[in-house]
Parts: structure tokens; C-alpha cells; sequence
């Protein structure tokens, strides 16, 4: 059996990593806003800018790229991916975003959608009273 | 293992062609989420075996032809990339670790899933210039364990008589 330690030093490790990256992201990751202060929607294509709209408007966004053609519709509040043409169609499934810090990916076209918080960040990484 | 060139060569297209049937078998089944080219790690068992039985180059050479081929195959071109990241990042951890003799198989195949995940976030996070990848990962690392181990501890089972079948075929 000992001769079985260093396996479970590396299974550990990478057991441990994974909390520690799961615990990390938790932290990290914004709550829903405080603030009730406009968002904007930012779409990017294959890690570049591709637009910026406003979470209030009404829009339908057609993104066409050598990669692949979707389209994104921003309605009632929420913006979500109305089609695509990527093969697993993850994106479309995603029912929609309508809180800052959150995201849809099509990852076959490279399109990311984004909520963020007009002036940047708005929310309080902790609070204590 | 003492054989000749030809007959190595020979087992290790076997191998190369076992890896391909079990990414077939690999692109039958959907994951739930979301990074393509993410998959079960069947087809890293001929890497295993052959990282075992003829060395580092060959299991190189194997696991990037097979990401290759499986992608044109059975995957589509645009995954191809994320899978030849993960698995160059795969194949080569798996090397560095399988040097280490009190480090055993199975543990090394479990190495080769993590990062072979790892590796295909790492390209996603890259492309896409988003960090937000990153919350798959814990979900990725804990199956990849999961199925390496598996994997591993059947190439571990396995190793050993397959090295005698290759042995006493050839000595004919």
C-alpha cells in the first residue's frame, strides 16, 4: 500500500485543485447587481468586439462571422441566441441572460455574450456590517 | 521491447486504428456541456497502451495524429484545434509522468484526461479572450479522474499480457 502514496498525492492534488478553482470562481464571480443601474449587452467574436447594446432595448442582432451565423435577439429584458448554425446548438438551448457578470458562449462561431454594468463593476466584493 | 521496425510499426497502426473506432464509439455519446471536442476518454487507451509498450514518440505521434483524424472524421474542423491542444498537452504530461517508476498507470491516465481537458479549456480561454471558461473546470478535472482511472486501471490489467501476446507472435 505504500508504494501507492505518490499516486495519491497527484490524485489529491488534482482533487484539491478542483475545489480550490470551484471556490475561486464562486468568490470571483459578481452576484446579481446591486444596483438597478443600466447594463449593457457586449458581443464578441472570436475575442474581439463586436457590438454594444443597451439591455433595455429591443434588438435582433444578426452575427455572421467565417465561423458561422447566429442570431441574438435582446427582448424584454433578456438577451438569448434565437439561432445558430453550430453543431451542438448549446447556445440556443441556453434560456437567456438577464444579470450582469453572466454569459452565453457559442463556442464553434466564437461569439460571446456578455451583460455588464454600465461604468464597469458595481457590485461589492464583500460586505460587512 | 526488442522487435523489429517493421513489426512495431506495424502494431502501432493497429493501435492507431483501435483509437479511431473508440472515437467513433466516443462521438456517439453527447456531454451535456459545452466545450467541443470534450469527451469521455475511450480512445486515450491505445495512447496508454502504447506510451507503455514502445515509448514516448510513438504515443506522440499517436495522440496527435488521433486528434487529427478523429476530428476530420468524426468531429467537425472547428474542434479540431481544441482537441489538438488538449491532447498535445495530454500526451505530453503523460510522458513526463510515466518516467516516474513509483507513479503507476492508472495515475498517469488520469493525468492524460485532466489535461487533456485542461489543455482544450485552455484554448477555448484563449481564443475567446474569456476567463469565464474556467467554471468548467472543476467538473472536467473530476471526470477526467474519474475516467482515467478507470481506463488506466484497465491498461494497467492489460499491459502485461499484451506484452507477451505481441512477444510470442513475433518469435514464430
Amino acid at each position: 500500500m505504500k508504494k501507492y502514496v505518490p499516486d495519491l498525492i497527484v490524485i489529491l492534488s488534482i482533487v484539491a485543485i478542483s475545489f480550490a478553482v470551484y471556490f475561486f470562481i464562486m468568490i470571483s464571480s459578481s452576484p446579481d447587481s446591486y444596483d438597478d443601474g443600466l447594463k449593457k449587452v457586449t458581443i464578441s467574436v472570436n475575442g474581439n468586439p463586436f457590438g454594444e447594446y443597451m439591455l433595455e432595448e429591443e434588438k435582433n442582432i444578426v452575427v455572421d462571422s467565417e465561423f458561422g451565423h447566429s442570431l441574438i435577439c435582446i427582448h424584454d429584458g433578456r438577451v438569448f441566441f434565437k439561432e445558430a448554425d453550430c453543431p451542438d446548438k448549446l447556445c440556443v438551448l441556453n434560456q437567456g441572460i438577464m444579470n450582469s457578470g453572466e454569459q452565453i458562449i457559442c463556442l464553434p462561431n466564437r461569439v460571446v455574450v456578455n451583460i455588464e454594468n454600465i461604468g464597469g463593476e458595481g457590485e461589492f466584493d464583500a460586505i460587512a456590517y | 521491447m526488442q522487435l523489429p521496425t517493421s513489426k512495431r510499426t506495424a502494431f502501432i497502426g493497429v493501435l492507431l486504428a483501435f483509437s479511431l473506432i473508440l472515437g467513433y464509439v466516443e462521438s456517439l455519446i453527447p456531454l451535456p456541456f459545452a466545450i467541443p471536442g470534450i469527451k469521455i476518454g475511450l480512445s486515450n487507451l491505445p495512447v496508454i497502451l502504447s506510451l507503455y509498450l514502445f515509448g514516448p514518440f510513438p504515443a506522440f505521434f499517436l495522440s496527435i495524429l488521433k486528434a487529427v483524424i478523429i476530428s476530420i472524421l468524426f468531429g467537425n474542423m472547428n474542434s479540431m484545434i481544441y482537441s489538438l491542444a488538449g491532447a498535445f498537452l495530454s500526451v505530453l504530461m503523460m510522458i513526463l509522468f510515466s518516467r516516474f517508476k513509483f507513479i503507476h498507470i492508472p495515475t498517469v491516465s488520469v493525468i492524460g484526461a485532466v489535461f487533456h481537458n485542461l489543455g482544450q479549456l485552455l484554448m477555448a480561454v484563449f481564443i475567446l479572450k474569456t476567463h469565464s471558461l474556467w467554471f468548467y473546470f472543476p467538473v472536467l478535472a473530476l471526470s477526467g479522474l474519474v475516467m482515467g482511472a478507470l481506463l488506466g486501471g484497465v491498461s494497467a490489467l492489460i499491459i502485461s499480457p499484451i506484452k507477451k501476446i505481441i512477444i510470442k507472435g513475433v518469435s514464430k
